[in-house]
């Protein structure tokens, strides 16, 4: 009788800690790519759009009382991926995420190089050499940054400063005037 | 009792009690996966690659990417310093030395879907280093924000430099956090 009692109770705790596992580990990435699936159904892939009010792209806007988010979903499937950027002359920052929402890479106004420059995301080592080349001069008068991704899909997100008016509208032009797309395109 | 009785008693109760874990473990109120400064709560290693399961699904569960640490550090509370739970029919005061990050902001949050109510370095008006806020759902004079509708109200502070301030050393006396008292009651 004890013994078909512990094994009951043994069963039910494995049964809790399966369930309890199954659910951090999938759940949440599943809930997580039904919002990037429905980002890509309304802004495409290797494409940097606004994440404006009502948008899918709205979304991952967590605080857009004082920042502008603009985001590019990206596949690196097909070749490297170059975002053009244009920022203002205040705070910004671009993250780069695996689509299980871990950053990968950042870069916000302080680290980089000049107000405008090209970000290019290889998911494999393209030219190891030229790489630690690009990573030693960050910062000086390069305007080319490399990123390895590890993975060939992702995220970039870029949030800039919109505490105010004159803020909102420094972000929106630049924003505007920066690009995402395949790197042989 | 029946044995496949008892199979489904015991999958029903361990399936339960492993999702409900699983979404506690997630939440704000998680002792094991936050740092707490008072009553203030941080995700220390939000946006971190290395991170643990348990906080990469709080964010993504919400469809959100948390800004790396070194970006910006964000601290929530719902509770004031006397640890009892913010409602919208007492009033509170905020109070904080003027941060040191270069851009911070205070807001507040509820579940009623509302847009936030937010305050940032630049709508402060503070003649000097101590900068203090009133949260209350009746207009207030100097800085005020607004706590009506705020179902389950929340305050979120957020200091951008998180690279500088963690530099400075991650403690509660070490970052200033806003103390928060009540005032009254209605």
């Amino acid at each position: 009788m004890t013994s078909t009692r512990s094994f009951w109770a043994l069963f039910t705790v494995l049964t809790a800690v399966a369930a309890h596992l199954c659910y951090i580990l999938f759940v949440p990435p599943q809930q997580f790519q039904t919002k990037l699936d429905a980002i890509h159904t309304e802004n495409g892939i290797n494409k940097l759009t606004l994440a404006a009010p009502g948008t899918a792209a709205a979304s991952i806007a967590e605080y857009p009382g004082e920042l502008i988010y603009a985001v590019c979903l990206f596949d690196l499937s097909t070749g490297p991926l170059r975002i053009n950027a244009r920022v203002p002359e205040q705070y910004w920052a671009l993250e780069v995420y695996n689509t299980r929402g871990g950053t990968i890479y950042t870069l916000n106004d302080k680290q980089a190089p000049r107000r405008q420059f090209s970000l290019y995301l290889y998911d494999d080592d393209p030219d190891p050499e030229a790489i630690v080349n690009a990573a030693n001069s960050v910062g000086s008068s390069i305007n080319s940054i490399t990123v390895l991704t590890g993975t060939q899909t992702g995220i970039v997100v870029i949030r800039s400063a919109a505490a105010n008016q004159l803020e909102t509208a420094r972000s929106a032009e630049a924003l505007q005037n920066t690009s995402c797309s395949l790197a042989t395109s | 009792m029946n044995p496949s009785v008892r199979f489904a008693v015991s999958v029903l109760v361990g399936v339960t009690v492993g999702i409900v874990s699983a979404r506690y473990m997630t939440t704000e109120q998680s002792p094991f996966f936050t740092e707490q400064y008072g009553n203030w709560n941080n995700w220390p290693v939000a946006g971190n690659p290395a991170n643990n399961p348990y906080t990469q699904a709080k964010f993504i569960a919400n469809g959100q990417l948390p800004e790396h640490f070194s970006e910006v550090l964000t601290f929530y509370r719902n509770q004031d310093d006397e640890g009892d739970k913010l409602t919208e029919d007492c009033t509170y005061l905020m109070s904080i030395n003027r941060p040191t990050a270069r851009r911070w902001s205070i807001s507040l949050t509820g579940n009623s879907g509302g847009n936030p109510q937010l305050m940032t370095q630049d709508d402060i008006i503070s003649m000097g280093e101590k900068v203090t806020v009133v949260l209350s759902a009746s207009p207030q004079p100097g800085n005020w924000l607004r706590m009506s509708n705020a179902d389950d109200p929340r305050v979120v502070f957020r200091l951008y430099d998180g690279d500088t301030i963690t530099a400075q050393g991650p403690t509660g006396g070490t970052l200033g956090l806003p103390s928060l008292t009540r005032v009254s009651c209605s």
